[in-house]
């Protein structure tokens, strides 16, 4: 009899061990802080001329890291050289005609009144300020053709990598269209696309740990923010268009969350676009860590 | 959690491998219990076994990390 009892209860220990383990192991997998989606993004700034004209040299190469600054590519300077003489020219006329009548000007101004009238006088100071103005108008399409010669040396906006360079010399650049894709250097950061059921478990603020797809080293990283709002992918203005075939099963969304990168370990590459695992490091009460 | 392994290029996660290495385990395991004759303080077989594999797996998921 106890003997009976005994094969009982060993098996039904054996069962209840199983089933706690198993709902572990269950919520580790659906509820636990980790995400094995997660991409690495940077911020790409589009290059564009600020003037137009033909790519008379491209100073970098694909891939590689300039500072902040350093010229990447140069528009033909000819035509602004040309315009800032032209500006440098009417500027020197204007300058002139004005010298010519403030000295009228300043004549008449002794003249006693019973030699000159008033009208005339007056008629002679203002052409000296026309003049004048002139002068100061030239003066800012000489500063305008100075800053459009400039523009055309156009220089890398951060320090980062020149990505997919597709310039070439003799290329035409058009003033406002992208033309150099230059990665940020200092904006690597993880975007984390946590599954709308773990969200709770997350905390701004709370340590993770990143892993590359590659394996290596983990990298270290802060929760900098959830995202608050994601689109239900049926969105028509502002009208609500739920979506009728809506029963039994449902998929968890993800929410993508913004992870700031606190240490990467020397020697480690990163690429915008890479897949990560994202974990957060301290457990939470209930839910058990991922390592 | 485990990390993927490569397969001929196909990342599979590191869950599938374990599942199968417990499984593999487990075939001598289960000579060895029934040499030392354990299944005669089993009330049933069948459900032992089952616990068993389940606990196991479930152990070695949640602790072991490679």
């Amino acid at each position: 009899m106890w003997r009976q009892g005994l094969r009982v209860g060993v098996t039904m220990v054996t069962v209840v061990i199983a089933a706690v383990l198993a709902y572990r192991l269950w919520n580790h997998y659906m509820y636990g802080p980790w995400t094995r989606d997660a991409r690495i993004q940077a911020d790409v700034i589009s290059v564009s001329p600020d003037v137009s004209g033909l790519v008379t040299a491209v100073d970098v190469g694909d891939n590689r890291l300039v500072k902040k600054g350093e010229v990447l590519f140069v528009v033909d300077q000819s035509r602004y050289r040309i315009a800032l003489q032209e500006a440098l020219a009417s500027l020197d006329a204007a300058r002139a005609d004005y010298t010519q009548k403030r000295a009228e000007a300043r004549r008449r101004e002794h003249l006693g009144h019973h030699v000159i009238s008033d009208e005339s006088l007056q008629a002679a100071k203002a052409s000296a300020l026309v003049a004048q103005q002139r002068v100061r108008s030239a003066e800012a399409v000489v500063a305008a053709a100075r800053l459009n010669l400039a523009r055309t040396e156009i220089q890398a906006p951060v320090d980062g990598y020149v990505t997919n360079l597709q310039v070439h010399v003799g290329d035409y650049a058009s003033a406002g269209k992208a033309m150099m894709a230059v990665v940020d250097r200092h904006s690597f950061r993880v975007e984390g696309y946590f599954e709308e059921t773990k969200i709770q478990g997350l905390r701004k603020g709370d340590r993770v740990s990143v892993r590359l797809m590659s394996g290596g080293p983990r990298l270290e990283g802060r929760i900098e923010g959830i995202a608050r709002a994601i689109t239900n992918g049926q969105d028509r203005g502002l009208l609500a268009d739920v979506n009728p075939s809506f029963d039994w099963i449902r998929l968890a969304q993800r929410i993508p969350v913004r992870i700031r990168l606190v240490r990467v370990p020397a020697g480690v590459t990163l690429a915008a676009g890479m897949t990560c695992t994202v974990s957060v490091d301290v457990p939470k009460k209930g839910v058990l860590a991922a390592g | 959690m485990p990390h993927e392994f490569t397969f001929s290029g196909i990342l599979i996660p590191g869950l599938l491998l374990q599942l199968l290495l417990v499984l593999f385990g487990y075939a001598g395991v289960e000579l060895m219990l029934a040499r030392i004759g354990v299944f005669r303080w089993v009330w049933h077989p069948a459900l032992f076994r089952i616990g068993l594999i389940v606990a196991v797996f479930s152990l070695v998921g949640l602790y072991v990390r490679f």
